[in-house]
Formats: structure tokens, C-alpha cells, sequence
């Protein structure tokens, strides 16, 4: 089993990502490895009808908000650590995180856990979740 | 990272979740505590098998435990190793109760793998991954 020689860190911008991402680049320091950010935008299905018909939905908007907030968190990272990229994707965050996993050639995912409890995990579940399920690569957990 | 709790199961995988602890724990200075929990079949609970024969089935089934992570031992270097444990229970609650334990900073298990219905979803990892107070690192 090789070391791990690139991360993959999915990122919502949420304190529980903050926390995986701090966690991604110490372990990064200890196995010099690389480090990839990836942020997924998610615009439900009828924002793209809307915006088909004409109508003034602000995606491009939302676009650089995202991309705005991904260059000071890799801006961030990479004072800390110098072997840092990031990506922004669009669409569903579990496959875009998986292709990005391909694409990129990672060999292990570092994502935050939200920490719900109880009835509200039991019915939303989380992204972390179906990754570990559904993951080609190790994947490690941060708790928030 | 100081302590990683490496669950390790009697399923196939087992040697690759053990690989990468040791390969995690050289390289973070970190120390492995090896771990695996047996479960007592939930009809035996009901026939109060323990009444019957005090310790014995439970003595029995902790050795047998014991004896197959005695096997991996011998493949973690000395300097990486802090324990040996051995528990009774549902997979994912003694895993997350031993690492409350043992204060661990990270869990490494595989994904599928402890019973037979678990060999294809795989929820002892998904449980561990959602109950668990440390990092888990879930491996393929």
C-alpha cells in the first residue's frame, strides 16, 4: 500500500469543511502529498429551466460568489502549505466529487461531517455519507 | 495524530485497512491500537446462553478473537504498536465505544464487511462514520 500522494478536499465553505481542510493539509505536511479543493456548485434543476425561458436567474452570479470564495480558501491553504490547487464543478456534489476523484487521479478523499444527530441525519443524510459508501479511495472523516 | 484505532474484521480487506494504518501511523508518528469486536447471534441472547454456562461461550469467543489479531500483530512494527483489544458487541458500537476509550484521534476500518448483510451495505462504516466522536478513515 502506497502513501497517499494526493488529496482530495471536498469543501462547502462550512466550519465542518474548514476543519477537514486544516486536517487535509497537516496530513498533507507529514506525507508530502498534493492537495485538491473542490467545491460543487448545486443549482436545482428548475434554476436552469428558468434560466432557459429567458428568465433573470443570477447563475453566473452564484458562479463567482463560489469561485470568489474557493481563491481565499485556497489563498488560505496555501500559506500553510505550498502543493495546493483548487476546482469548481457543477451539479450533483457526490458525482462531481467521485469524478473529480478519477479525474484528478486522488488516492484518498478528506471530508467534513456536519455532526446532525438523530431524526434530522436520519432524513437528510449527508454527502459524507454516500462518499463513504460509494468512494473508490479511502475516504477519512472530520468531525466539526 | 497520536492514536489510530485499526478495526480490523475477519473479512478479506482486513490486510489492506491494517496496511494503511501502519503506512498512516509512520508517517504522523502515530501509534496503532489493533481492534475487533465479535458479536453473540441475537437467538443465543434470547436462550440466555450466558445463564447457562457462565462466561464460558464468552471466554471462548473474546480467545478466538484475540488469536486472529494476534496474526496481524506480528506485521506491525513494535515501535507502532500501543494495543491489543478485544470487546463483545455490535460492530460499530464497540468500535465507536473503544475509541471514546482510548481516546483516539482517528479510526481506520474498512467499508464492507462485519456479517453477512454488511458485506454488501456496507452500514458498519456509515454508522461508525455518523456516531463517532474522532476522524474515521473508511478504506476501500
Amino acid at each position: 500500500m502506497p502513501t497517499f500522494k494526493h488529496i482530495l478536499v471536498p469543501t462547502d465553505f462550512e466550519e465542518a469543511s474548514e476543519h477537514a481542510l486544516e486536517a487535509a493539509l497537516d496530513l498533507a505536511q507529514d506525507l508530502d502529498a498534493e492537495v485538491t479543493i473542490v467545491h460543487v456548485i448545486q443549482a436545482p434543476p428548475i434554476y436552469y429551466s428558468a434560466y432557459a425561458q429567458g428568465l433573470a436567474w443570477p447563475v453566473e452570479e452564484l458562479d463567482g460568489a463560489a469561485r470568489r470564495a474557493l481563491d481565499d480558501a485556497l489563498a488560505a491553504a496555501k500559506k500553510r502549505y505550498g502543493k495546493v490547487d483548487a476546482v469548481l464543478l457543477n451539479g450533483a456534489p457526490r458525482v462531481q466529487i467521485l469524478e473529480a476523484v478519477v479525474d484528478r487521479k486522488a488516492d484518498v478523499i478528506v471530508m467534513g461531517t456536519h455532526g446532525r444527530r438523530g431524526i434530522v441525519r436520519a432524513v437528510l443524510g449527508s454527502v459524507a455519507e454516500s462518499i463513504v459508501r460509494t468512494s473508490p479511495v479511502p475516504v477519512l472523516t472530520v468531525g466539526a | 495524530m497520536k492514536k489510530i484505532l485499526v478495526c480490523l474484521d475477519t473479512s478479506p480487506r482486513a490486510p489492506r485497512v491494517l496496511a494503511t494504518a501502519i503506512d498512516l501511523a509512520r508517517s504522523t508518528s502515530a501509534r496503532l491500537t489493533l481492534f475487533r469486536s465479535v458479536s453473540v447471534p441475537p437467538e443465543l441472547v434470547e436462550k440466555d446462553v450466558f445463564g447457562l454456562a457462565p462466561g464460558a461461550l464468552r471466554e471462548r469467543m473474546l480467545a478466538s478473537a484475540k488469536e486472529g489479531l494476534m496474526r496481524y500483530r506480528a506485521d506491525v512494527p513494535t515501535e507502532l504498536l500501543e494495543a491489543v483489544e478485544v470487546k463483545i458487541g455490535s460492530p460499530w458500537e464497540a468500535i465507536c465505544v473503544e475509541a471514546k476509550k482510548i481516546d483516539a484521534d482517528l479510526i481506520i476500518l474498512g467499508s464492507h464487511g462485519y456479517g453477512v448483510l454488511d458485506r454488501i451495505l456496507g452500514t458498519t462504516a456509515a454508522r461508525v462514520v455518523n456516531h463517532a466522536e474522532c476522524s474515521v478513515m473508511v478504506v476501500r
